[in-house]
This record gives structure tokens, sequence and C-alpha cells, in this order.
């Protein structure tokens, strides 16, 4: 079957009734998602796990799938009328978004920011679309050498790009990965750490552990203030929201460029959606005749890094269905669920499961669709839900984990587990540590070690198994080059501090 | 935050001292392959380099800094303990009185008591929220809700 006739076969799937309401539950709850600070799409995405429990893989997946790009439509609502990013990858649109609303532009800026990234998410679809089912077929030459190359490449890639702290992002995946190997040994079926309790034989599932990191320690990070958001007045009428062609002649490329760097970042493990918007809006005010403008209400360093981040959701989504790595936090909690359906995320999806995948692909090109309706003409909505107060929001978050852990084995056990993880979690947020490779270890650990002992029995405990076949060694080095990179940044930054004038250190407190 | 950082240092070697410990025991190579202790061991390893690299740093950051508490506003460290506190008594009820009833009461507690808002307000999300839930998890989902002393 070609790749016209899968995704033919696709839309029927996603045109059906139940995925079509999943599919715009999903866009609705993420655009909210994205729009409420504090709340990210992991965290919209694992509490709102437990409401696809009754339905069919596809369907949840389709409503997951339409979370994690609603949250990018979503936090733009916030970034441009309270500079407050919804979540982290609308930070850069902070910048010049919150500028445009003080000078009476917001609904240009949010009108931009919708077609932008209406335009990248759909354009990252297409390009979704001819190039997964390729390197689905060549993943599948893939044998655990490679699988278990690729996963330390995942880790040492979020290690070297997406954390301030490089040795607490490793602290975290090997807290995860330690974690992964309490319970029965899925290859000896041998019993590890678990202290003769029969709960701990099965391991920790990731749901709660997900729900608690994400869930229950952001309200308590969000609990710790009571302050009200003080958001712009604004015209967003839709008039006011559609781009003038001014703006249209401003941002076109920005948006283009927006869209291939952000697709590629995406596809890119631990790189993901922030880290896009921050290289777009680098990229902008380079290529910019007016770099001056940045900062000051300049409608590109809108456009760049809000195209960025939806192209960076869908381009995440290469690696978790084809390859069945995920490189980012949303990702691996999308994983988690779809293991816990009983499929195994990878290249056979293609072809063991293809009205899944094509299903979820063309759900995606519907859902693009909604959005940008969605966001257009409903914004004032939205902007009245970002409203509600957090003694509101705070508790009914706290319920919707309890109720969701406690439906995933009708135990009580889950819910004092994701309590107790929503306290480290909350922790780790305090101490700066990053949840998100623990979940990622924690997700992958199984089968991270499973192929790494898979690997050393094929070549009898050779560990140069993975150096002497051309695809595990390459990715091996690239593994090697993410984890050197961040020491050889800080080393470099070290040099420059030493030699700038007067330059003295300062002790930072925590 | 120092203190919390020097302990949090300080677990961490202790948790990686404890798994490396605890993965000794178990079979590092099983007739000539990789046994069940040899990824729990080389992770124990890998966060015992990775801690110790993280104690020197904070303890050399923090070096003549005051101990400071993990939340330093006492006001903003009442609010978390609340909901620490609140959502633990919610989980414990259940087991005594169900899972409906005790979200009812927790969710009341909440909004009576943070939102200030008047009993009949309080009411409707207290009582009115739960029912939501209960009918999409518990009547639509099928999730057997456990209903404590009230019986199912």
């Amino acid at each position: 079957m070609d790749v016209f006739q899968s995704l033919g076969a696709g839309f029927l799937v996603a045109l059906s009734p139940l995925n079509l309401l999943y599919c715009f539950i999903g866009v609705i709850a993420g655009t909210i998602i994205g729009a409420l600070p504090g709340i990210g799409p992991s965290a919209g995405v694992a509490i709102l796990l437990p409401i696809t429990f009754g339905v069919s893989p596809t369907t949840s997946m389709i409503m997951l799938a339409g979370i994690y790009y609603g949250a990018m439509y979503g936090g733009t609502i916030t970034s441009v009328l309270i500079n407050v990013p919804g979540e982290s990858s609308s930070v850069m649109t902070t910048l010049d978004g919150y500028q445009m609303a003080k000078k009476g532009r917001a609904g240009a800026a949010l009108g931009i920011a919708a077609f932008g990234s209406f335009i990248a998410g759909t354009g990252s679809v297409i390009i979704f679309t001819f190039f997964a089912p390729w390197l689905a077929k060549v993943a599948l030459s893939f044998g655990p050498q490679e699988y278990f190359a690729l996963m330390v490449l995942g880790f040492t890639a979020l290690a070297g790009l997406a954390s301030e702290s490089p040795v607490k992002t490793i602290i975290s995946a090997a807290i995860g990965l330690i974690l992964a190997t309490i319970g029965l040994d899925s290859m000896s079926g041998h019993p590890r750490f678990t202290f003769g309790s029969s709960n701990l034989l099965g391991g920790f599932d990731f749901l709660p552990v997900a729900m608690g990191l994400f869930g229950v320690a952001e309200v308590l990070m969000s609990s710790e203030s009571v302050a009200r958001l003080e958001i712009q007045k604004a015209d967003l009428t839709l008039k006011k929201v559609f781009p003038t062609a001014e703006d249209w002649v401003r941002s076109r490329w920005a948006i283009v460029r927006g869209w291939l760097l952000g697709f590629v970042v995406g596809v890119l493990p631990g790189a993901g959606a922030t880290i896009a918007s921050f290289l777009s809006y680098a990229a902008e005010k380079r290529a910019s005749k007016h770099p001056e403008e940045f900062g000051q209400g300049a409608i590109e360093g809108v456009a760049g890094p809000e195209s960025a981040n939806n192209a960076a959701s869908v381009g995440a989504l290469v690696p978790l269905l084809t390859i069945g790595v995920p490189g980012s936090a949303t990702t691996a909690v999308m994983m988690g669920a779809l293991m816990m359906y009983g499929l195994r995320p990878g290249p056979l999806l293609f072809t063991e499961n293809p009205d899944f995948v094509w299903g979820l692909v063309a759900s995606m090109y519907i859902g693009n669709v909604l959005l940008v309706i969605l966001n257009m003409a409903f914004i004032p909505l939205f902007v009245r839900i970002v409203k509600i107060p957090q003694w509101i929001l705070n508790p009914l978050i706290l319920i919707f984990c309890i109720v969701g852990v406690y439906a995933l084995q009708n135990n009580l056990y889950d819910v004092w587990i994701m309590l107790a993880f929503g306290l480290v979690g909350y922790i780790m947020k305090k101490l700066s540590f990053p949840a998100a490779p623990l979940v990622l270890a924690l997700v992958l650990g199984d089968m991270m070690e499973t192929n790494l002992r898979r690997s050393l029995i094929l070549s009898h405990g050779s560990v140069t198994t993975f150096f002497t076949r051309p695809i595990s060694a390459t990715i091996i080095v690239i593994a090697l080059l993410a984890l050197v990179y961040p020491v050889l940044r800080w080393l470099l930054a070290k040099r420059r501090r030493a030699s700038a004038p007067g330059s003295a250190t300062g002790g930072a407190t925590h | 935050m120092s203190l919390a950082a020097k302990l949090a240092s300080v677990v961490l070697l202790a948790m990686a001292a404890l798994v490396i410990v605890l993965s000794r025991a178990l079979d590092y190579i099983k007739e000539g392959v990789p046994g069940p202790g040899f990824a729990p061991l080389w992770y124990g390893l890998i966060l015992l380099v990775s801690s110790g690299l993280l104690t020197f740093q904070v303890w050399r950051r923090v070096a003549g800094v005051a101990d400071q508490p993990l939340i330093e506003d006492p006001a903003a460290r009442a609010r978390v303990l609340k909901y620490v506190i609140g959502t633990v008594i919610a989980v414990a009820l259940v087991a005594f009185i169900g899972l409906l009833p005790a979200l009812v009461v927790f969710l009341t507690y909440f909004v009576r008591t943070e939102g200030r808002a008047p009993w009949t307000q309080t009411l409707l999300v207290g009582v009115g929220v739960p029912v939501v839930f209960w009918l999409t998890f518990g009547l639509l989902l099928g999730v057997d809700f456990p209903w404590g002393v009230l019986g199912s």
C-alpha cells in the first residue's frame, strides 16, 4: 500500500464520530492546558490519560496527541496577554507577544501565532506522512545493539541539550533506570529490590509516577503563590485577530524557517519544542534587517517560535512511532500509554497496526484545522478559562489525579505511590532537578536493559558489539559527543568568564 | 535552600550506595551472560559518580551560606503543607467512607477555606464536581468506586 492509500484509510479511521469527538476533546483540552500557566503538555497528557481507559488505543492516542500539539497553540494566549508563558515552549513568545499586546496588537500576535502554528503543524504532518514510513522501514533492520544505542543517545542528548545542569539530568535518569529495575527481572524472572513486598513484584507503573511527578508536583508548586493573573485588555474580535497583509509579509519566512527548524529539532531526542522555539527566535533575530525591534513587539519574534514549537511537537512523534524511542517527557508518557494498551511502539506498528498509525496521522491534519478555527474564533472563551482561580483548579487537578490513578487498577496503593512521587517531584522542582528524564528512564528502562543484555548475549559478553555495527557505532559516537558537548560548553563559558574584565565569582544558594 | 540541597546530595549518595550493595547480592554474570544484577550495579555506579559530583558542587557552592529551608516564605510553606496534609487525609478517608464522599469532603474544605466561597457555591462545587467524576469514571468508564462503610 502506498502512502496516499494508507493516508486515505487513516482518514476513514480518524473521521469516525468517536475519533472526531476525542480529537476535538483533545485539542480543546490541549489549548486549555497550554494556556494555564504551570501545567505543561506532559502533565496534561498524564492527568487526562485515564479518561481514555474505555476506548481503543487509536482513539486514546488521537486524543493524547491532540492535547500535545493543542498545548502548543494554547501556550501563546497567556504569553501574549499576561506575559506569563502557558508552558515552557512559549517563553520566547512573551518577549515580543506581550509588547505587541501593550501596543494594542494582541489580536495580531495571537492571530499570526495561530496561523503560523497551523502552517508549521500541518507542514510537519506532511513531512511526517512521507518520512516516517521510510524511517520505520530502515528501523526494521535494527537489532538490540541499535536500540540500546538509540536509548543511550536519548539520555545523553537530554543531558547535553535540555537541562541547565547535566549532572542533575543524569541523576534523574539514573533514578528512573533504577526504579525500572524494581520487580521481576523480565529476562530471568528473578525478583529485584522488592523487599518481600508483593506490590513491588510488578514494579512501578508509569502512570502513578508520571501523574505524581507532573500533576501533583505542579499543584504543590502553584499552591505556593496566590498571585492573580493580570490580563491585558484587548480587542479579540475575529477582525482584529486576522493578520494584516503587512503582518503576513513580515512573518512568512519566519513561519517557514520555524517550521523546518522546529521539525528537525523535534525529531532529535532530548531537544523538543522549547529548544526549537529558542533556536527559532535566535534565527529570526539574526535574519532580520531590524534586529533592534526584537523585544519591542516584532511580529517575526512571535511567528517564528510559535511555528517552531508546533512543528517540534509533531517531529517528536517521529522517533516514538518509528523506532519506539520517545525523545521528550510528553512522548514518554504517550509511549507509556501505548504500552499500557498492549501496543509496542516501533517500526512494526506501521505493518502490524496500520489503522492505528495512519488514523493518528490523519487525525493530526484534522486537529490542526480544528485548532486554527478554535484559536481564531474562541480566544475570548479561553481567556475566561485562564481566569479560573487556583482554589478551584488545584483541588480539581488533584481529584483528577486521585480518581485517574485509582481507575488504573481499582486500588489505593497506586494512589499512595502517586502521592509519594508528587512529593518527590515537588522537592525535585524546588532543587531544579528535571523530572522528565526520570519518567523517560522509567518507561525505557526495561527495554534498554533487555536490549543491552541481549546484545551482550549475542556477542558473548563483548562490548565491542556496539562499535562493530555501523549504525550502532555512529549512534554511540553521536551520544558520546552529546555528553561531551555540555562539558565543552561549560569549559568555554568558564574561560570566557575568566577573561572578562572585572569578573567575580558569586555563590548560588541552592 | 542550601540545607535541602546538602541533604539531597547526601540522600542521593546513600541511595547509590544502597543500590550497589543490594545489586551485589544479585547475579552479575549468570551462565556466561549478564544476570539480573548487571544493570542495577551499573546504574548504581552512575548514580554514585553523578551524585558524588553534585555533592562536591553543592558543598563548594553553599560553603559559608546560611542554611535556608526548602520553602522560605512561611505563608507559602503553610499552603503547601495544607495541600499535602489535605490530600493525604482525603486518600486515607477513602478506605473508611468511600471515594466519592472523601472527594466531597476534600473539595468542600478547599473551596471553603482557600476560596472563601459562600456556602451555596462551596456545596455546589464540592458536591457537583465529585458527582461528575463519578458519572464519568464510575458509570461511563465502569470504574469500581470503593464505598467504604457505605458498602457497594
